[in-house]
């Protein structure tokens, strides 16, 4: 009862807060905005895996792409088809679903490669499933390029329409946090958190480590799916340039700086990220110094790896909040 | 009756044989231990029978375990937990970072009745209530073995594994270790205990088995075996 009032009240927040925004800002800010959900949505669900179950993955941008262009190719204009993708086969010449459904099932695919790719992947550990996970970014990467009767290779996707918008984003990332906090605050959250912490005693307290982290995989893939689908319709263009390293690394980045185990770390470096490379965007035009942003970025995730490790945030933001205010209140008298 | 069966097992750790061929028994309600210096196949053993041994590169070549009448040799570990067999692993391994409580929560991951496990073993180590909401990492060596055993005790195991709990800890510890065990047995659950430390392994257990390099060199109840002198000279 006491979450159902809590979680409401945050949604009320969170939509009077995106209100404002969707009237007052900028153009150009309110896209900002937008893009921070997005991110906030693949840091939050990689931290799934990557923070709660110990899988460091680097196939997250891998599942965007694949909800991406699925969700791209579910909602482009059945009329246009036929100029657009000359070779489309039969199957997708018809195929048509409203933008909701077409990011479901962008999501749901996602989802079902992660399942097949996991009973491999997930048996390898550490460096070698990190390489293993890259190793799918990489052969989506090539998909993309070389599938070109569905994908127009290197030409990419362009004229997707424009569905998405601030509501749309911030409806999935509440989705994304709330599923996610479900998860992680629940008896399946403290085994994840247990094999995380050591994946042998875990095994040994009868926790079915494979499970949890194929579990934990498929839905990360599931909600990296979305945020493919909610990209694509937000910048109307996709490329396979969109899904290579450079996102894979930034979201990584984002993950580590804001903490990756917990949820309000998560989307904390997503909203970093944004705020720090635009913020940065300025310094660099002036002094002309191009690529001084992608510098600072390293030097502070070095410097984050040095000085802490597990992030900015290490404890949920409500507890850190509470803490505060407990600090700031004045010791009882006996 | 006959709780575990162990048979022939021969277990390697890539071309390395590290147990070859021992064969022991343990009866329901008894404590039993193996006895052994360092890298006589004691871990390896338990390791085996808990299923843990894959996860650590090794691997069952040989021979058969059977619990309760099932054969297990092929069950993955986290199954044989459900099917009552709890593993307290060499160097503890509890979770550092997390609270004692959780880490009990932890351990009754299969456990149905958490209240009345968590209250079982509050009763077994009062220590463990004191701290309950204090960071496993911060306690004592001995409190964090009071720990791994409790946490092991909440699936409400019929057979408890317990590799080396004396290791480093200062005697008057292991002797309230030692009550506890006894206590536990004395509860109904079967021990099956592996030790350096003879003497302790002598006074509780209800039966022993010797092992080196990998065999059972003796075996009986604790009396006959320290009259036999090849254990004498072996054991110190």
């Amino acid at each position: 009862m006491r979450d159902a009032k809590r979680v409401l009240l945050t949604a009320l927040v969170g939509a009077a807060f995106l209100l404002l925004i969707d009237n007052f800002a900028s153009g150009y800010h309110k896209y900002l905005i937008e893009l921070m959900g997005i991110y906030a949505i693949l840091t939050v669900s990689l931290g799934l895996t990557n923070g709660f179950t110990d899988v460091f993955s680097l196939g997250h941008v891998g599942f965007m792409a694949v909800g991406a262009y699925t969700a791209a190719l579910l909602t482009f204009p059945l009329e246009k088809r036929p100029n657009y993708f000359p070779e489309l086969p039969e199957i997708l010449k018809g195929a048509y679903l409203p933008y909701p459904a077409a990011l479901i099932v962008g999501g749901l695919l996602a989802a079902a490669i992660a399942f097949v790719i996991g009973f491999p992947v997930l048996r390898l550990r550490g460096h070698y499933l990190a390489v293993a996970t890259l190793g799918f970014m990489a052969v989506v990467y090539s998909l993309l390029l070389n599938l070109e009767p569905i994908t127009r290779g290197a030409l990419g996707i362009s004229g997707i329409p424009e569905y998405t918008n601030i509501w749309w984003i911030y409806l999935w990332l509440g989705l994304t946090i709330y599923v996610t906090w479900r998860i992680v605050d629940s008896y399946h959250g403290r085994a994840m958190v247990a094999i995380r912490e050591d994946s042998i005693a875990a095994q040994s307290l009868g926790i079915d480590t494979f499970r949890y982290r194929l579990m934990a995989f498929v839905i990360g893939a599931f909600f990296a799916g979305v945020a493919g689908g909610l990209y694509a319709h937000l910048i109307t263009l996709i490329d396979p340039r969109a899904f290579s390293f450079v996102l894979t690394f930034n979201v990584i980045i984002m993950l580590i700086v804001g903490g990756m185990y917990t949820i309000s770390g998560a989307w904390l470096g997503a909203v970093l990220f944004t705020v720090l490379m635009q913020a940065l965007k300025p310094v660099e035009e002036s002094t002309g110094l191009y690529g001084l942003v992608e510098l600072i970025f390293s030097a502070l995730l070095v410097a984050i790896m040095i000085y802490k490790p597990r992030g900015i945030l290490e404890e949920e933001l409500p507890a850190v909040v509470r803490r505060w205010l407990k600090a700031g209140e004045k010791p009882e008298r006996s | 009756m006959t709780l575990l069966d162990v048979k022939e097992l021969f277990v390697n750790y890539g071309p390395l044989v590290a147990v070859q061929g021992i064969s022991f028994q343990v009866r329901k309600g008894q404590v039993v231990s193996l006895l052994g210096s360092n890298g006589a196949g004691k871990t390896t053993t338990l390791r085996a029978i808990s299923g843990t041994i894959t996860l650590v590169g090794g691997k069952v070549t040989g021979g058969s375990i059977s619990f309760d009448g099932q054969e297990i040799t092929k069950v993955p570990p986290h199954r044989r937990v459900r099917m009552g067999i709890s593993l307290v692993p060499e160097g503890r391994k509890i979770f550092h970072r997390l609270t004692v409580y959780e880490n009990l929560v932890v351990g009754g991951y299969t456990s149905k009745d958490l209240e009345d496990r968590l209250e079982f073993v509050y009763q077994l180590f009062p220590i463990l209530k004191e701290r309950r909401n204090q960071i496993a990492g911060s306690l004592s060596g001995g409190e964090q073995q009071m720990l791994a055993i409790a946490r092991g005790l909440m699936s409400n195991p019929k057979l408890l594994l317990l590799d080396e709990p004396s290791l480093g800890l200062a005697p008057r510890v292991v002797d309230v270790l030692y009550d506890a065990i006894s206590k536990i047995n004395e509860e109904g659950t079967t021990v099956l205990v592996v030790e350096q430390h003879v003497k302790k392994a002598l006074t509780h257990s209800h039966y022993i088995y010797v092992i080196q390099t990998g065999r059972i060199i003796a075996s009986g109840e604790p009396k006959e075996v320290l009259s036999m002198d090849m254990v004498k000279a072996y054991l110190g």
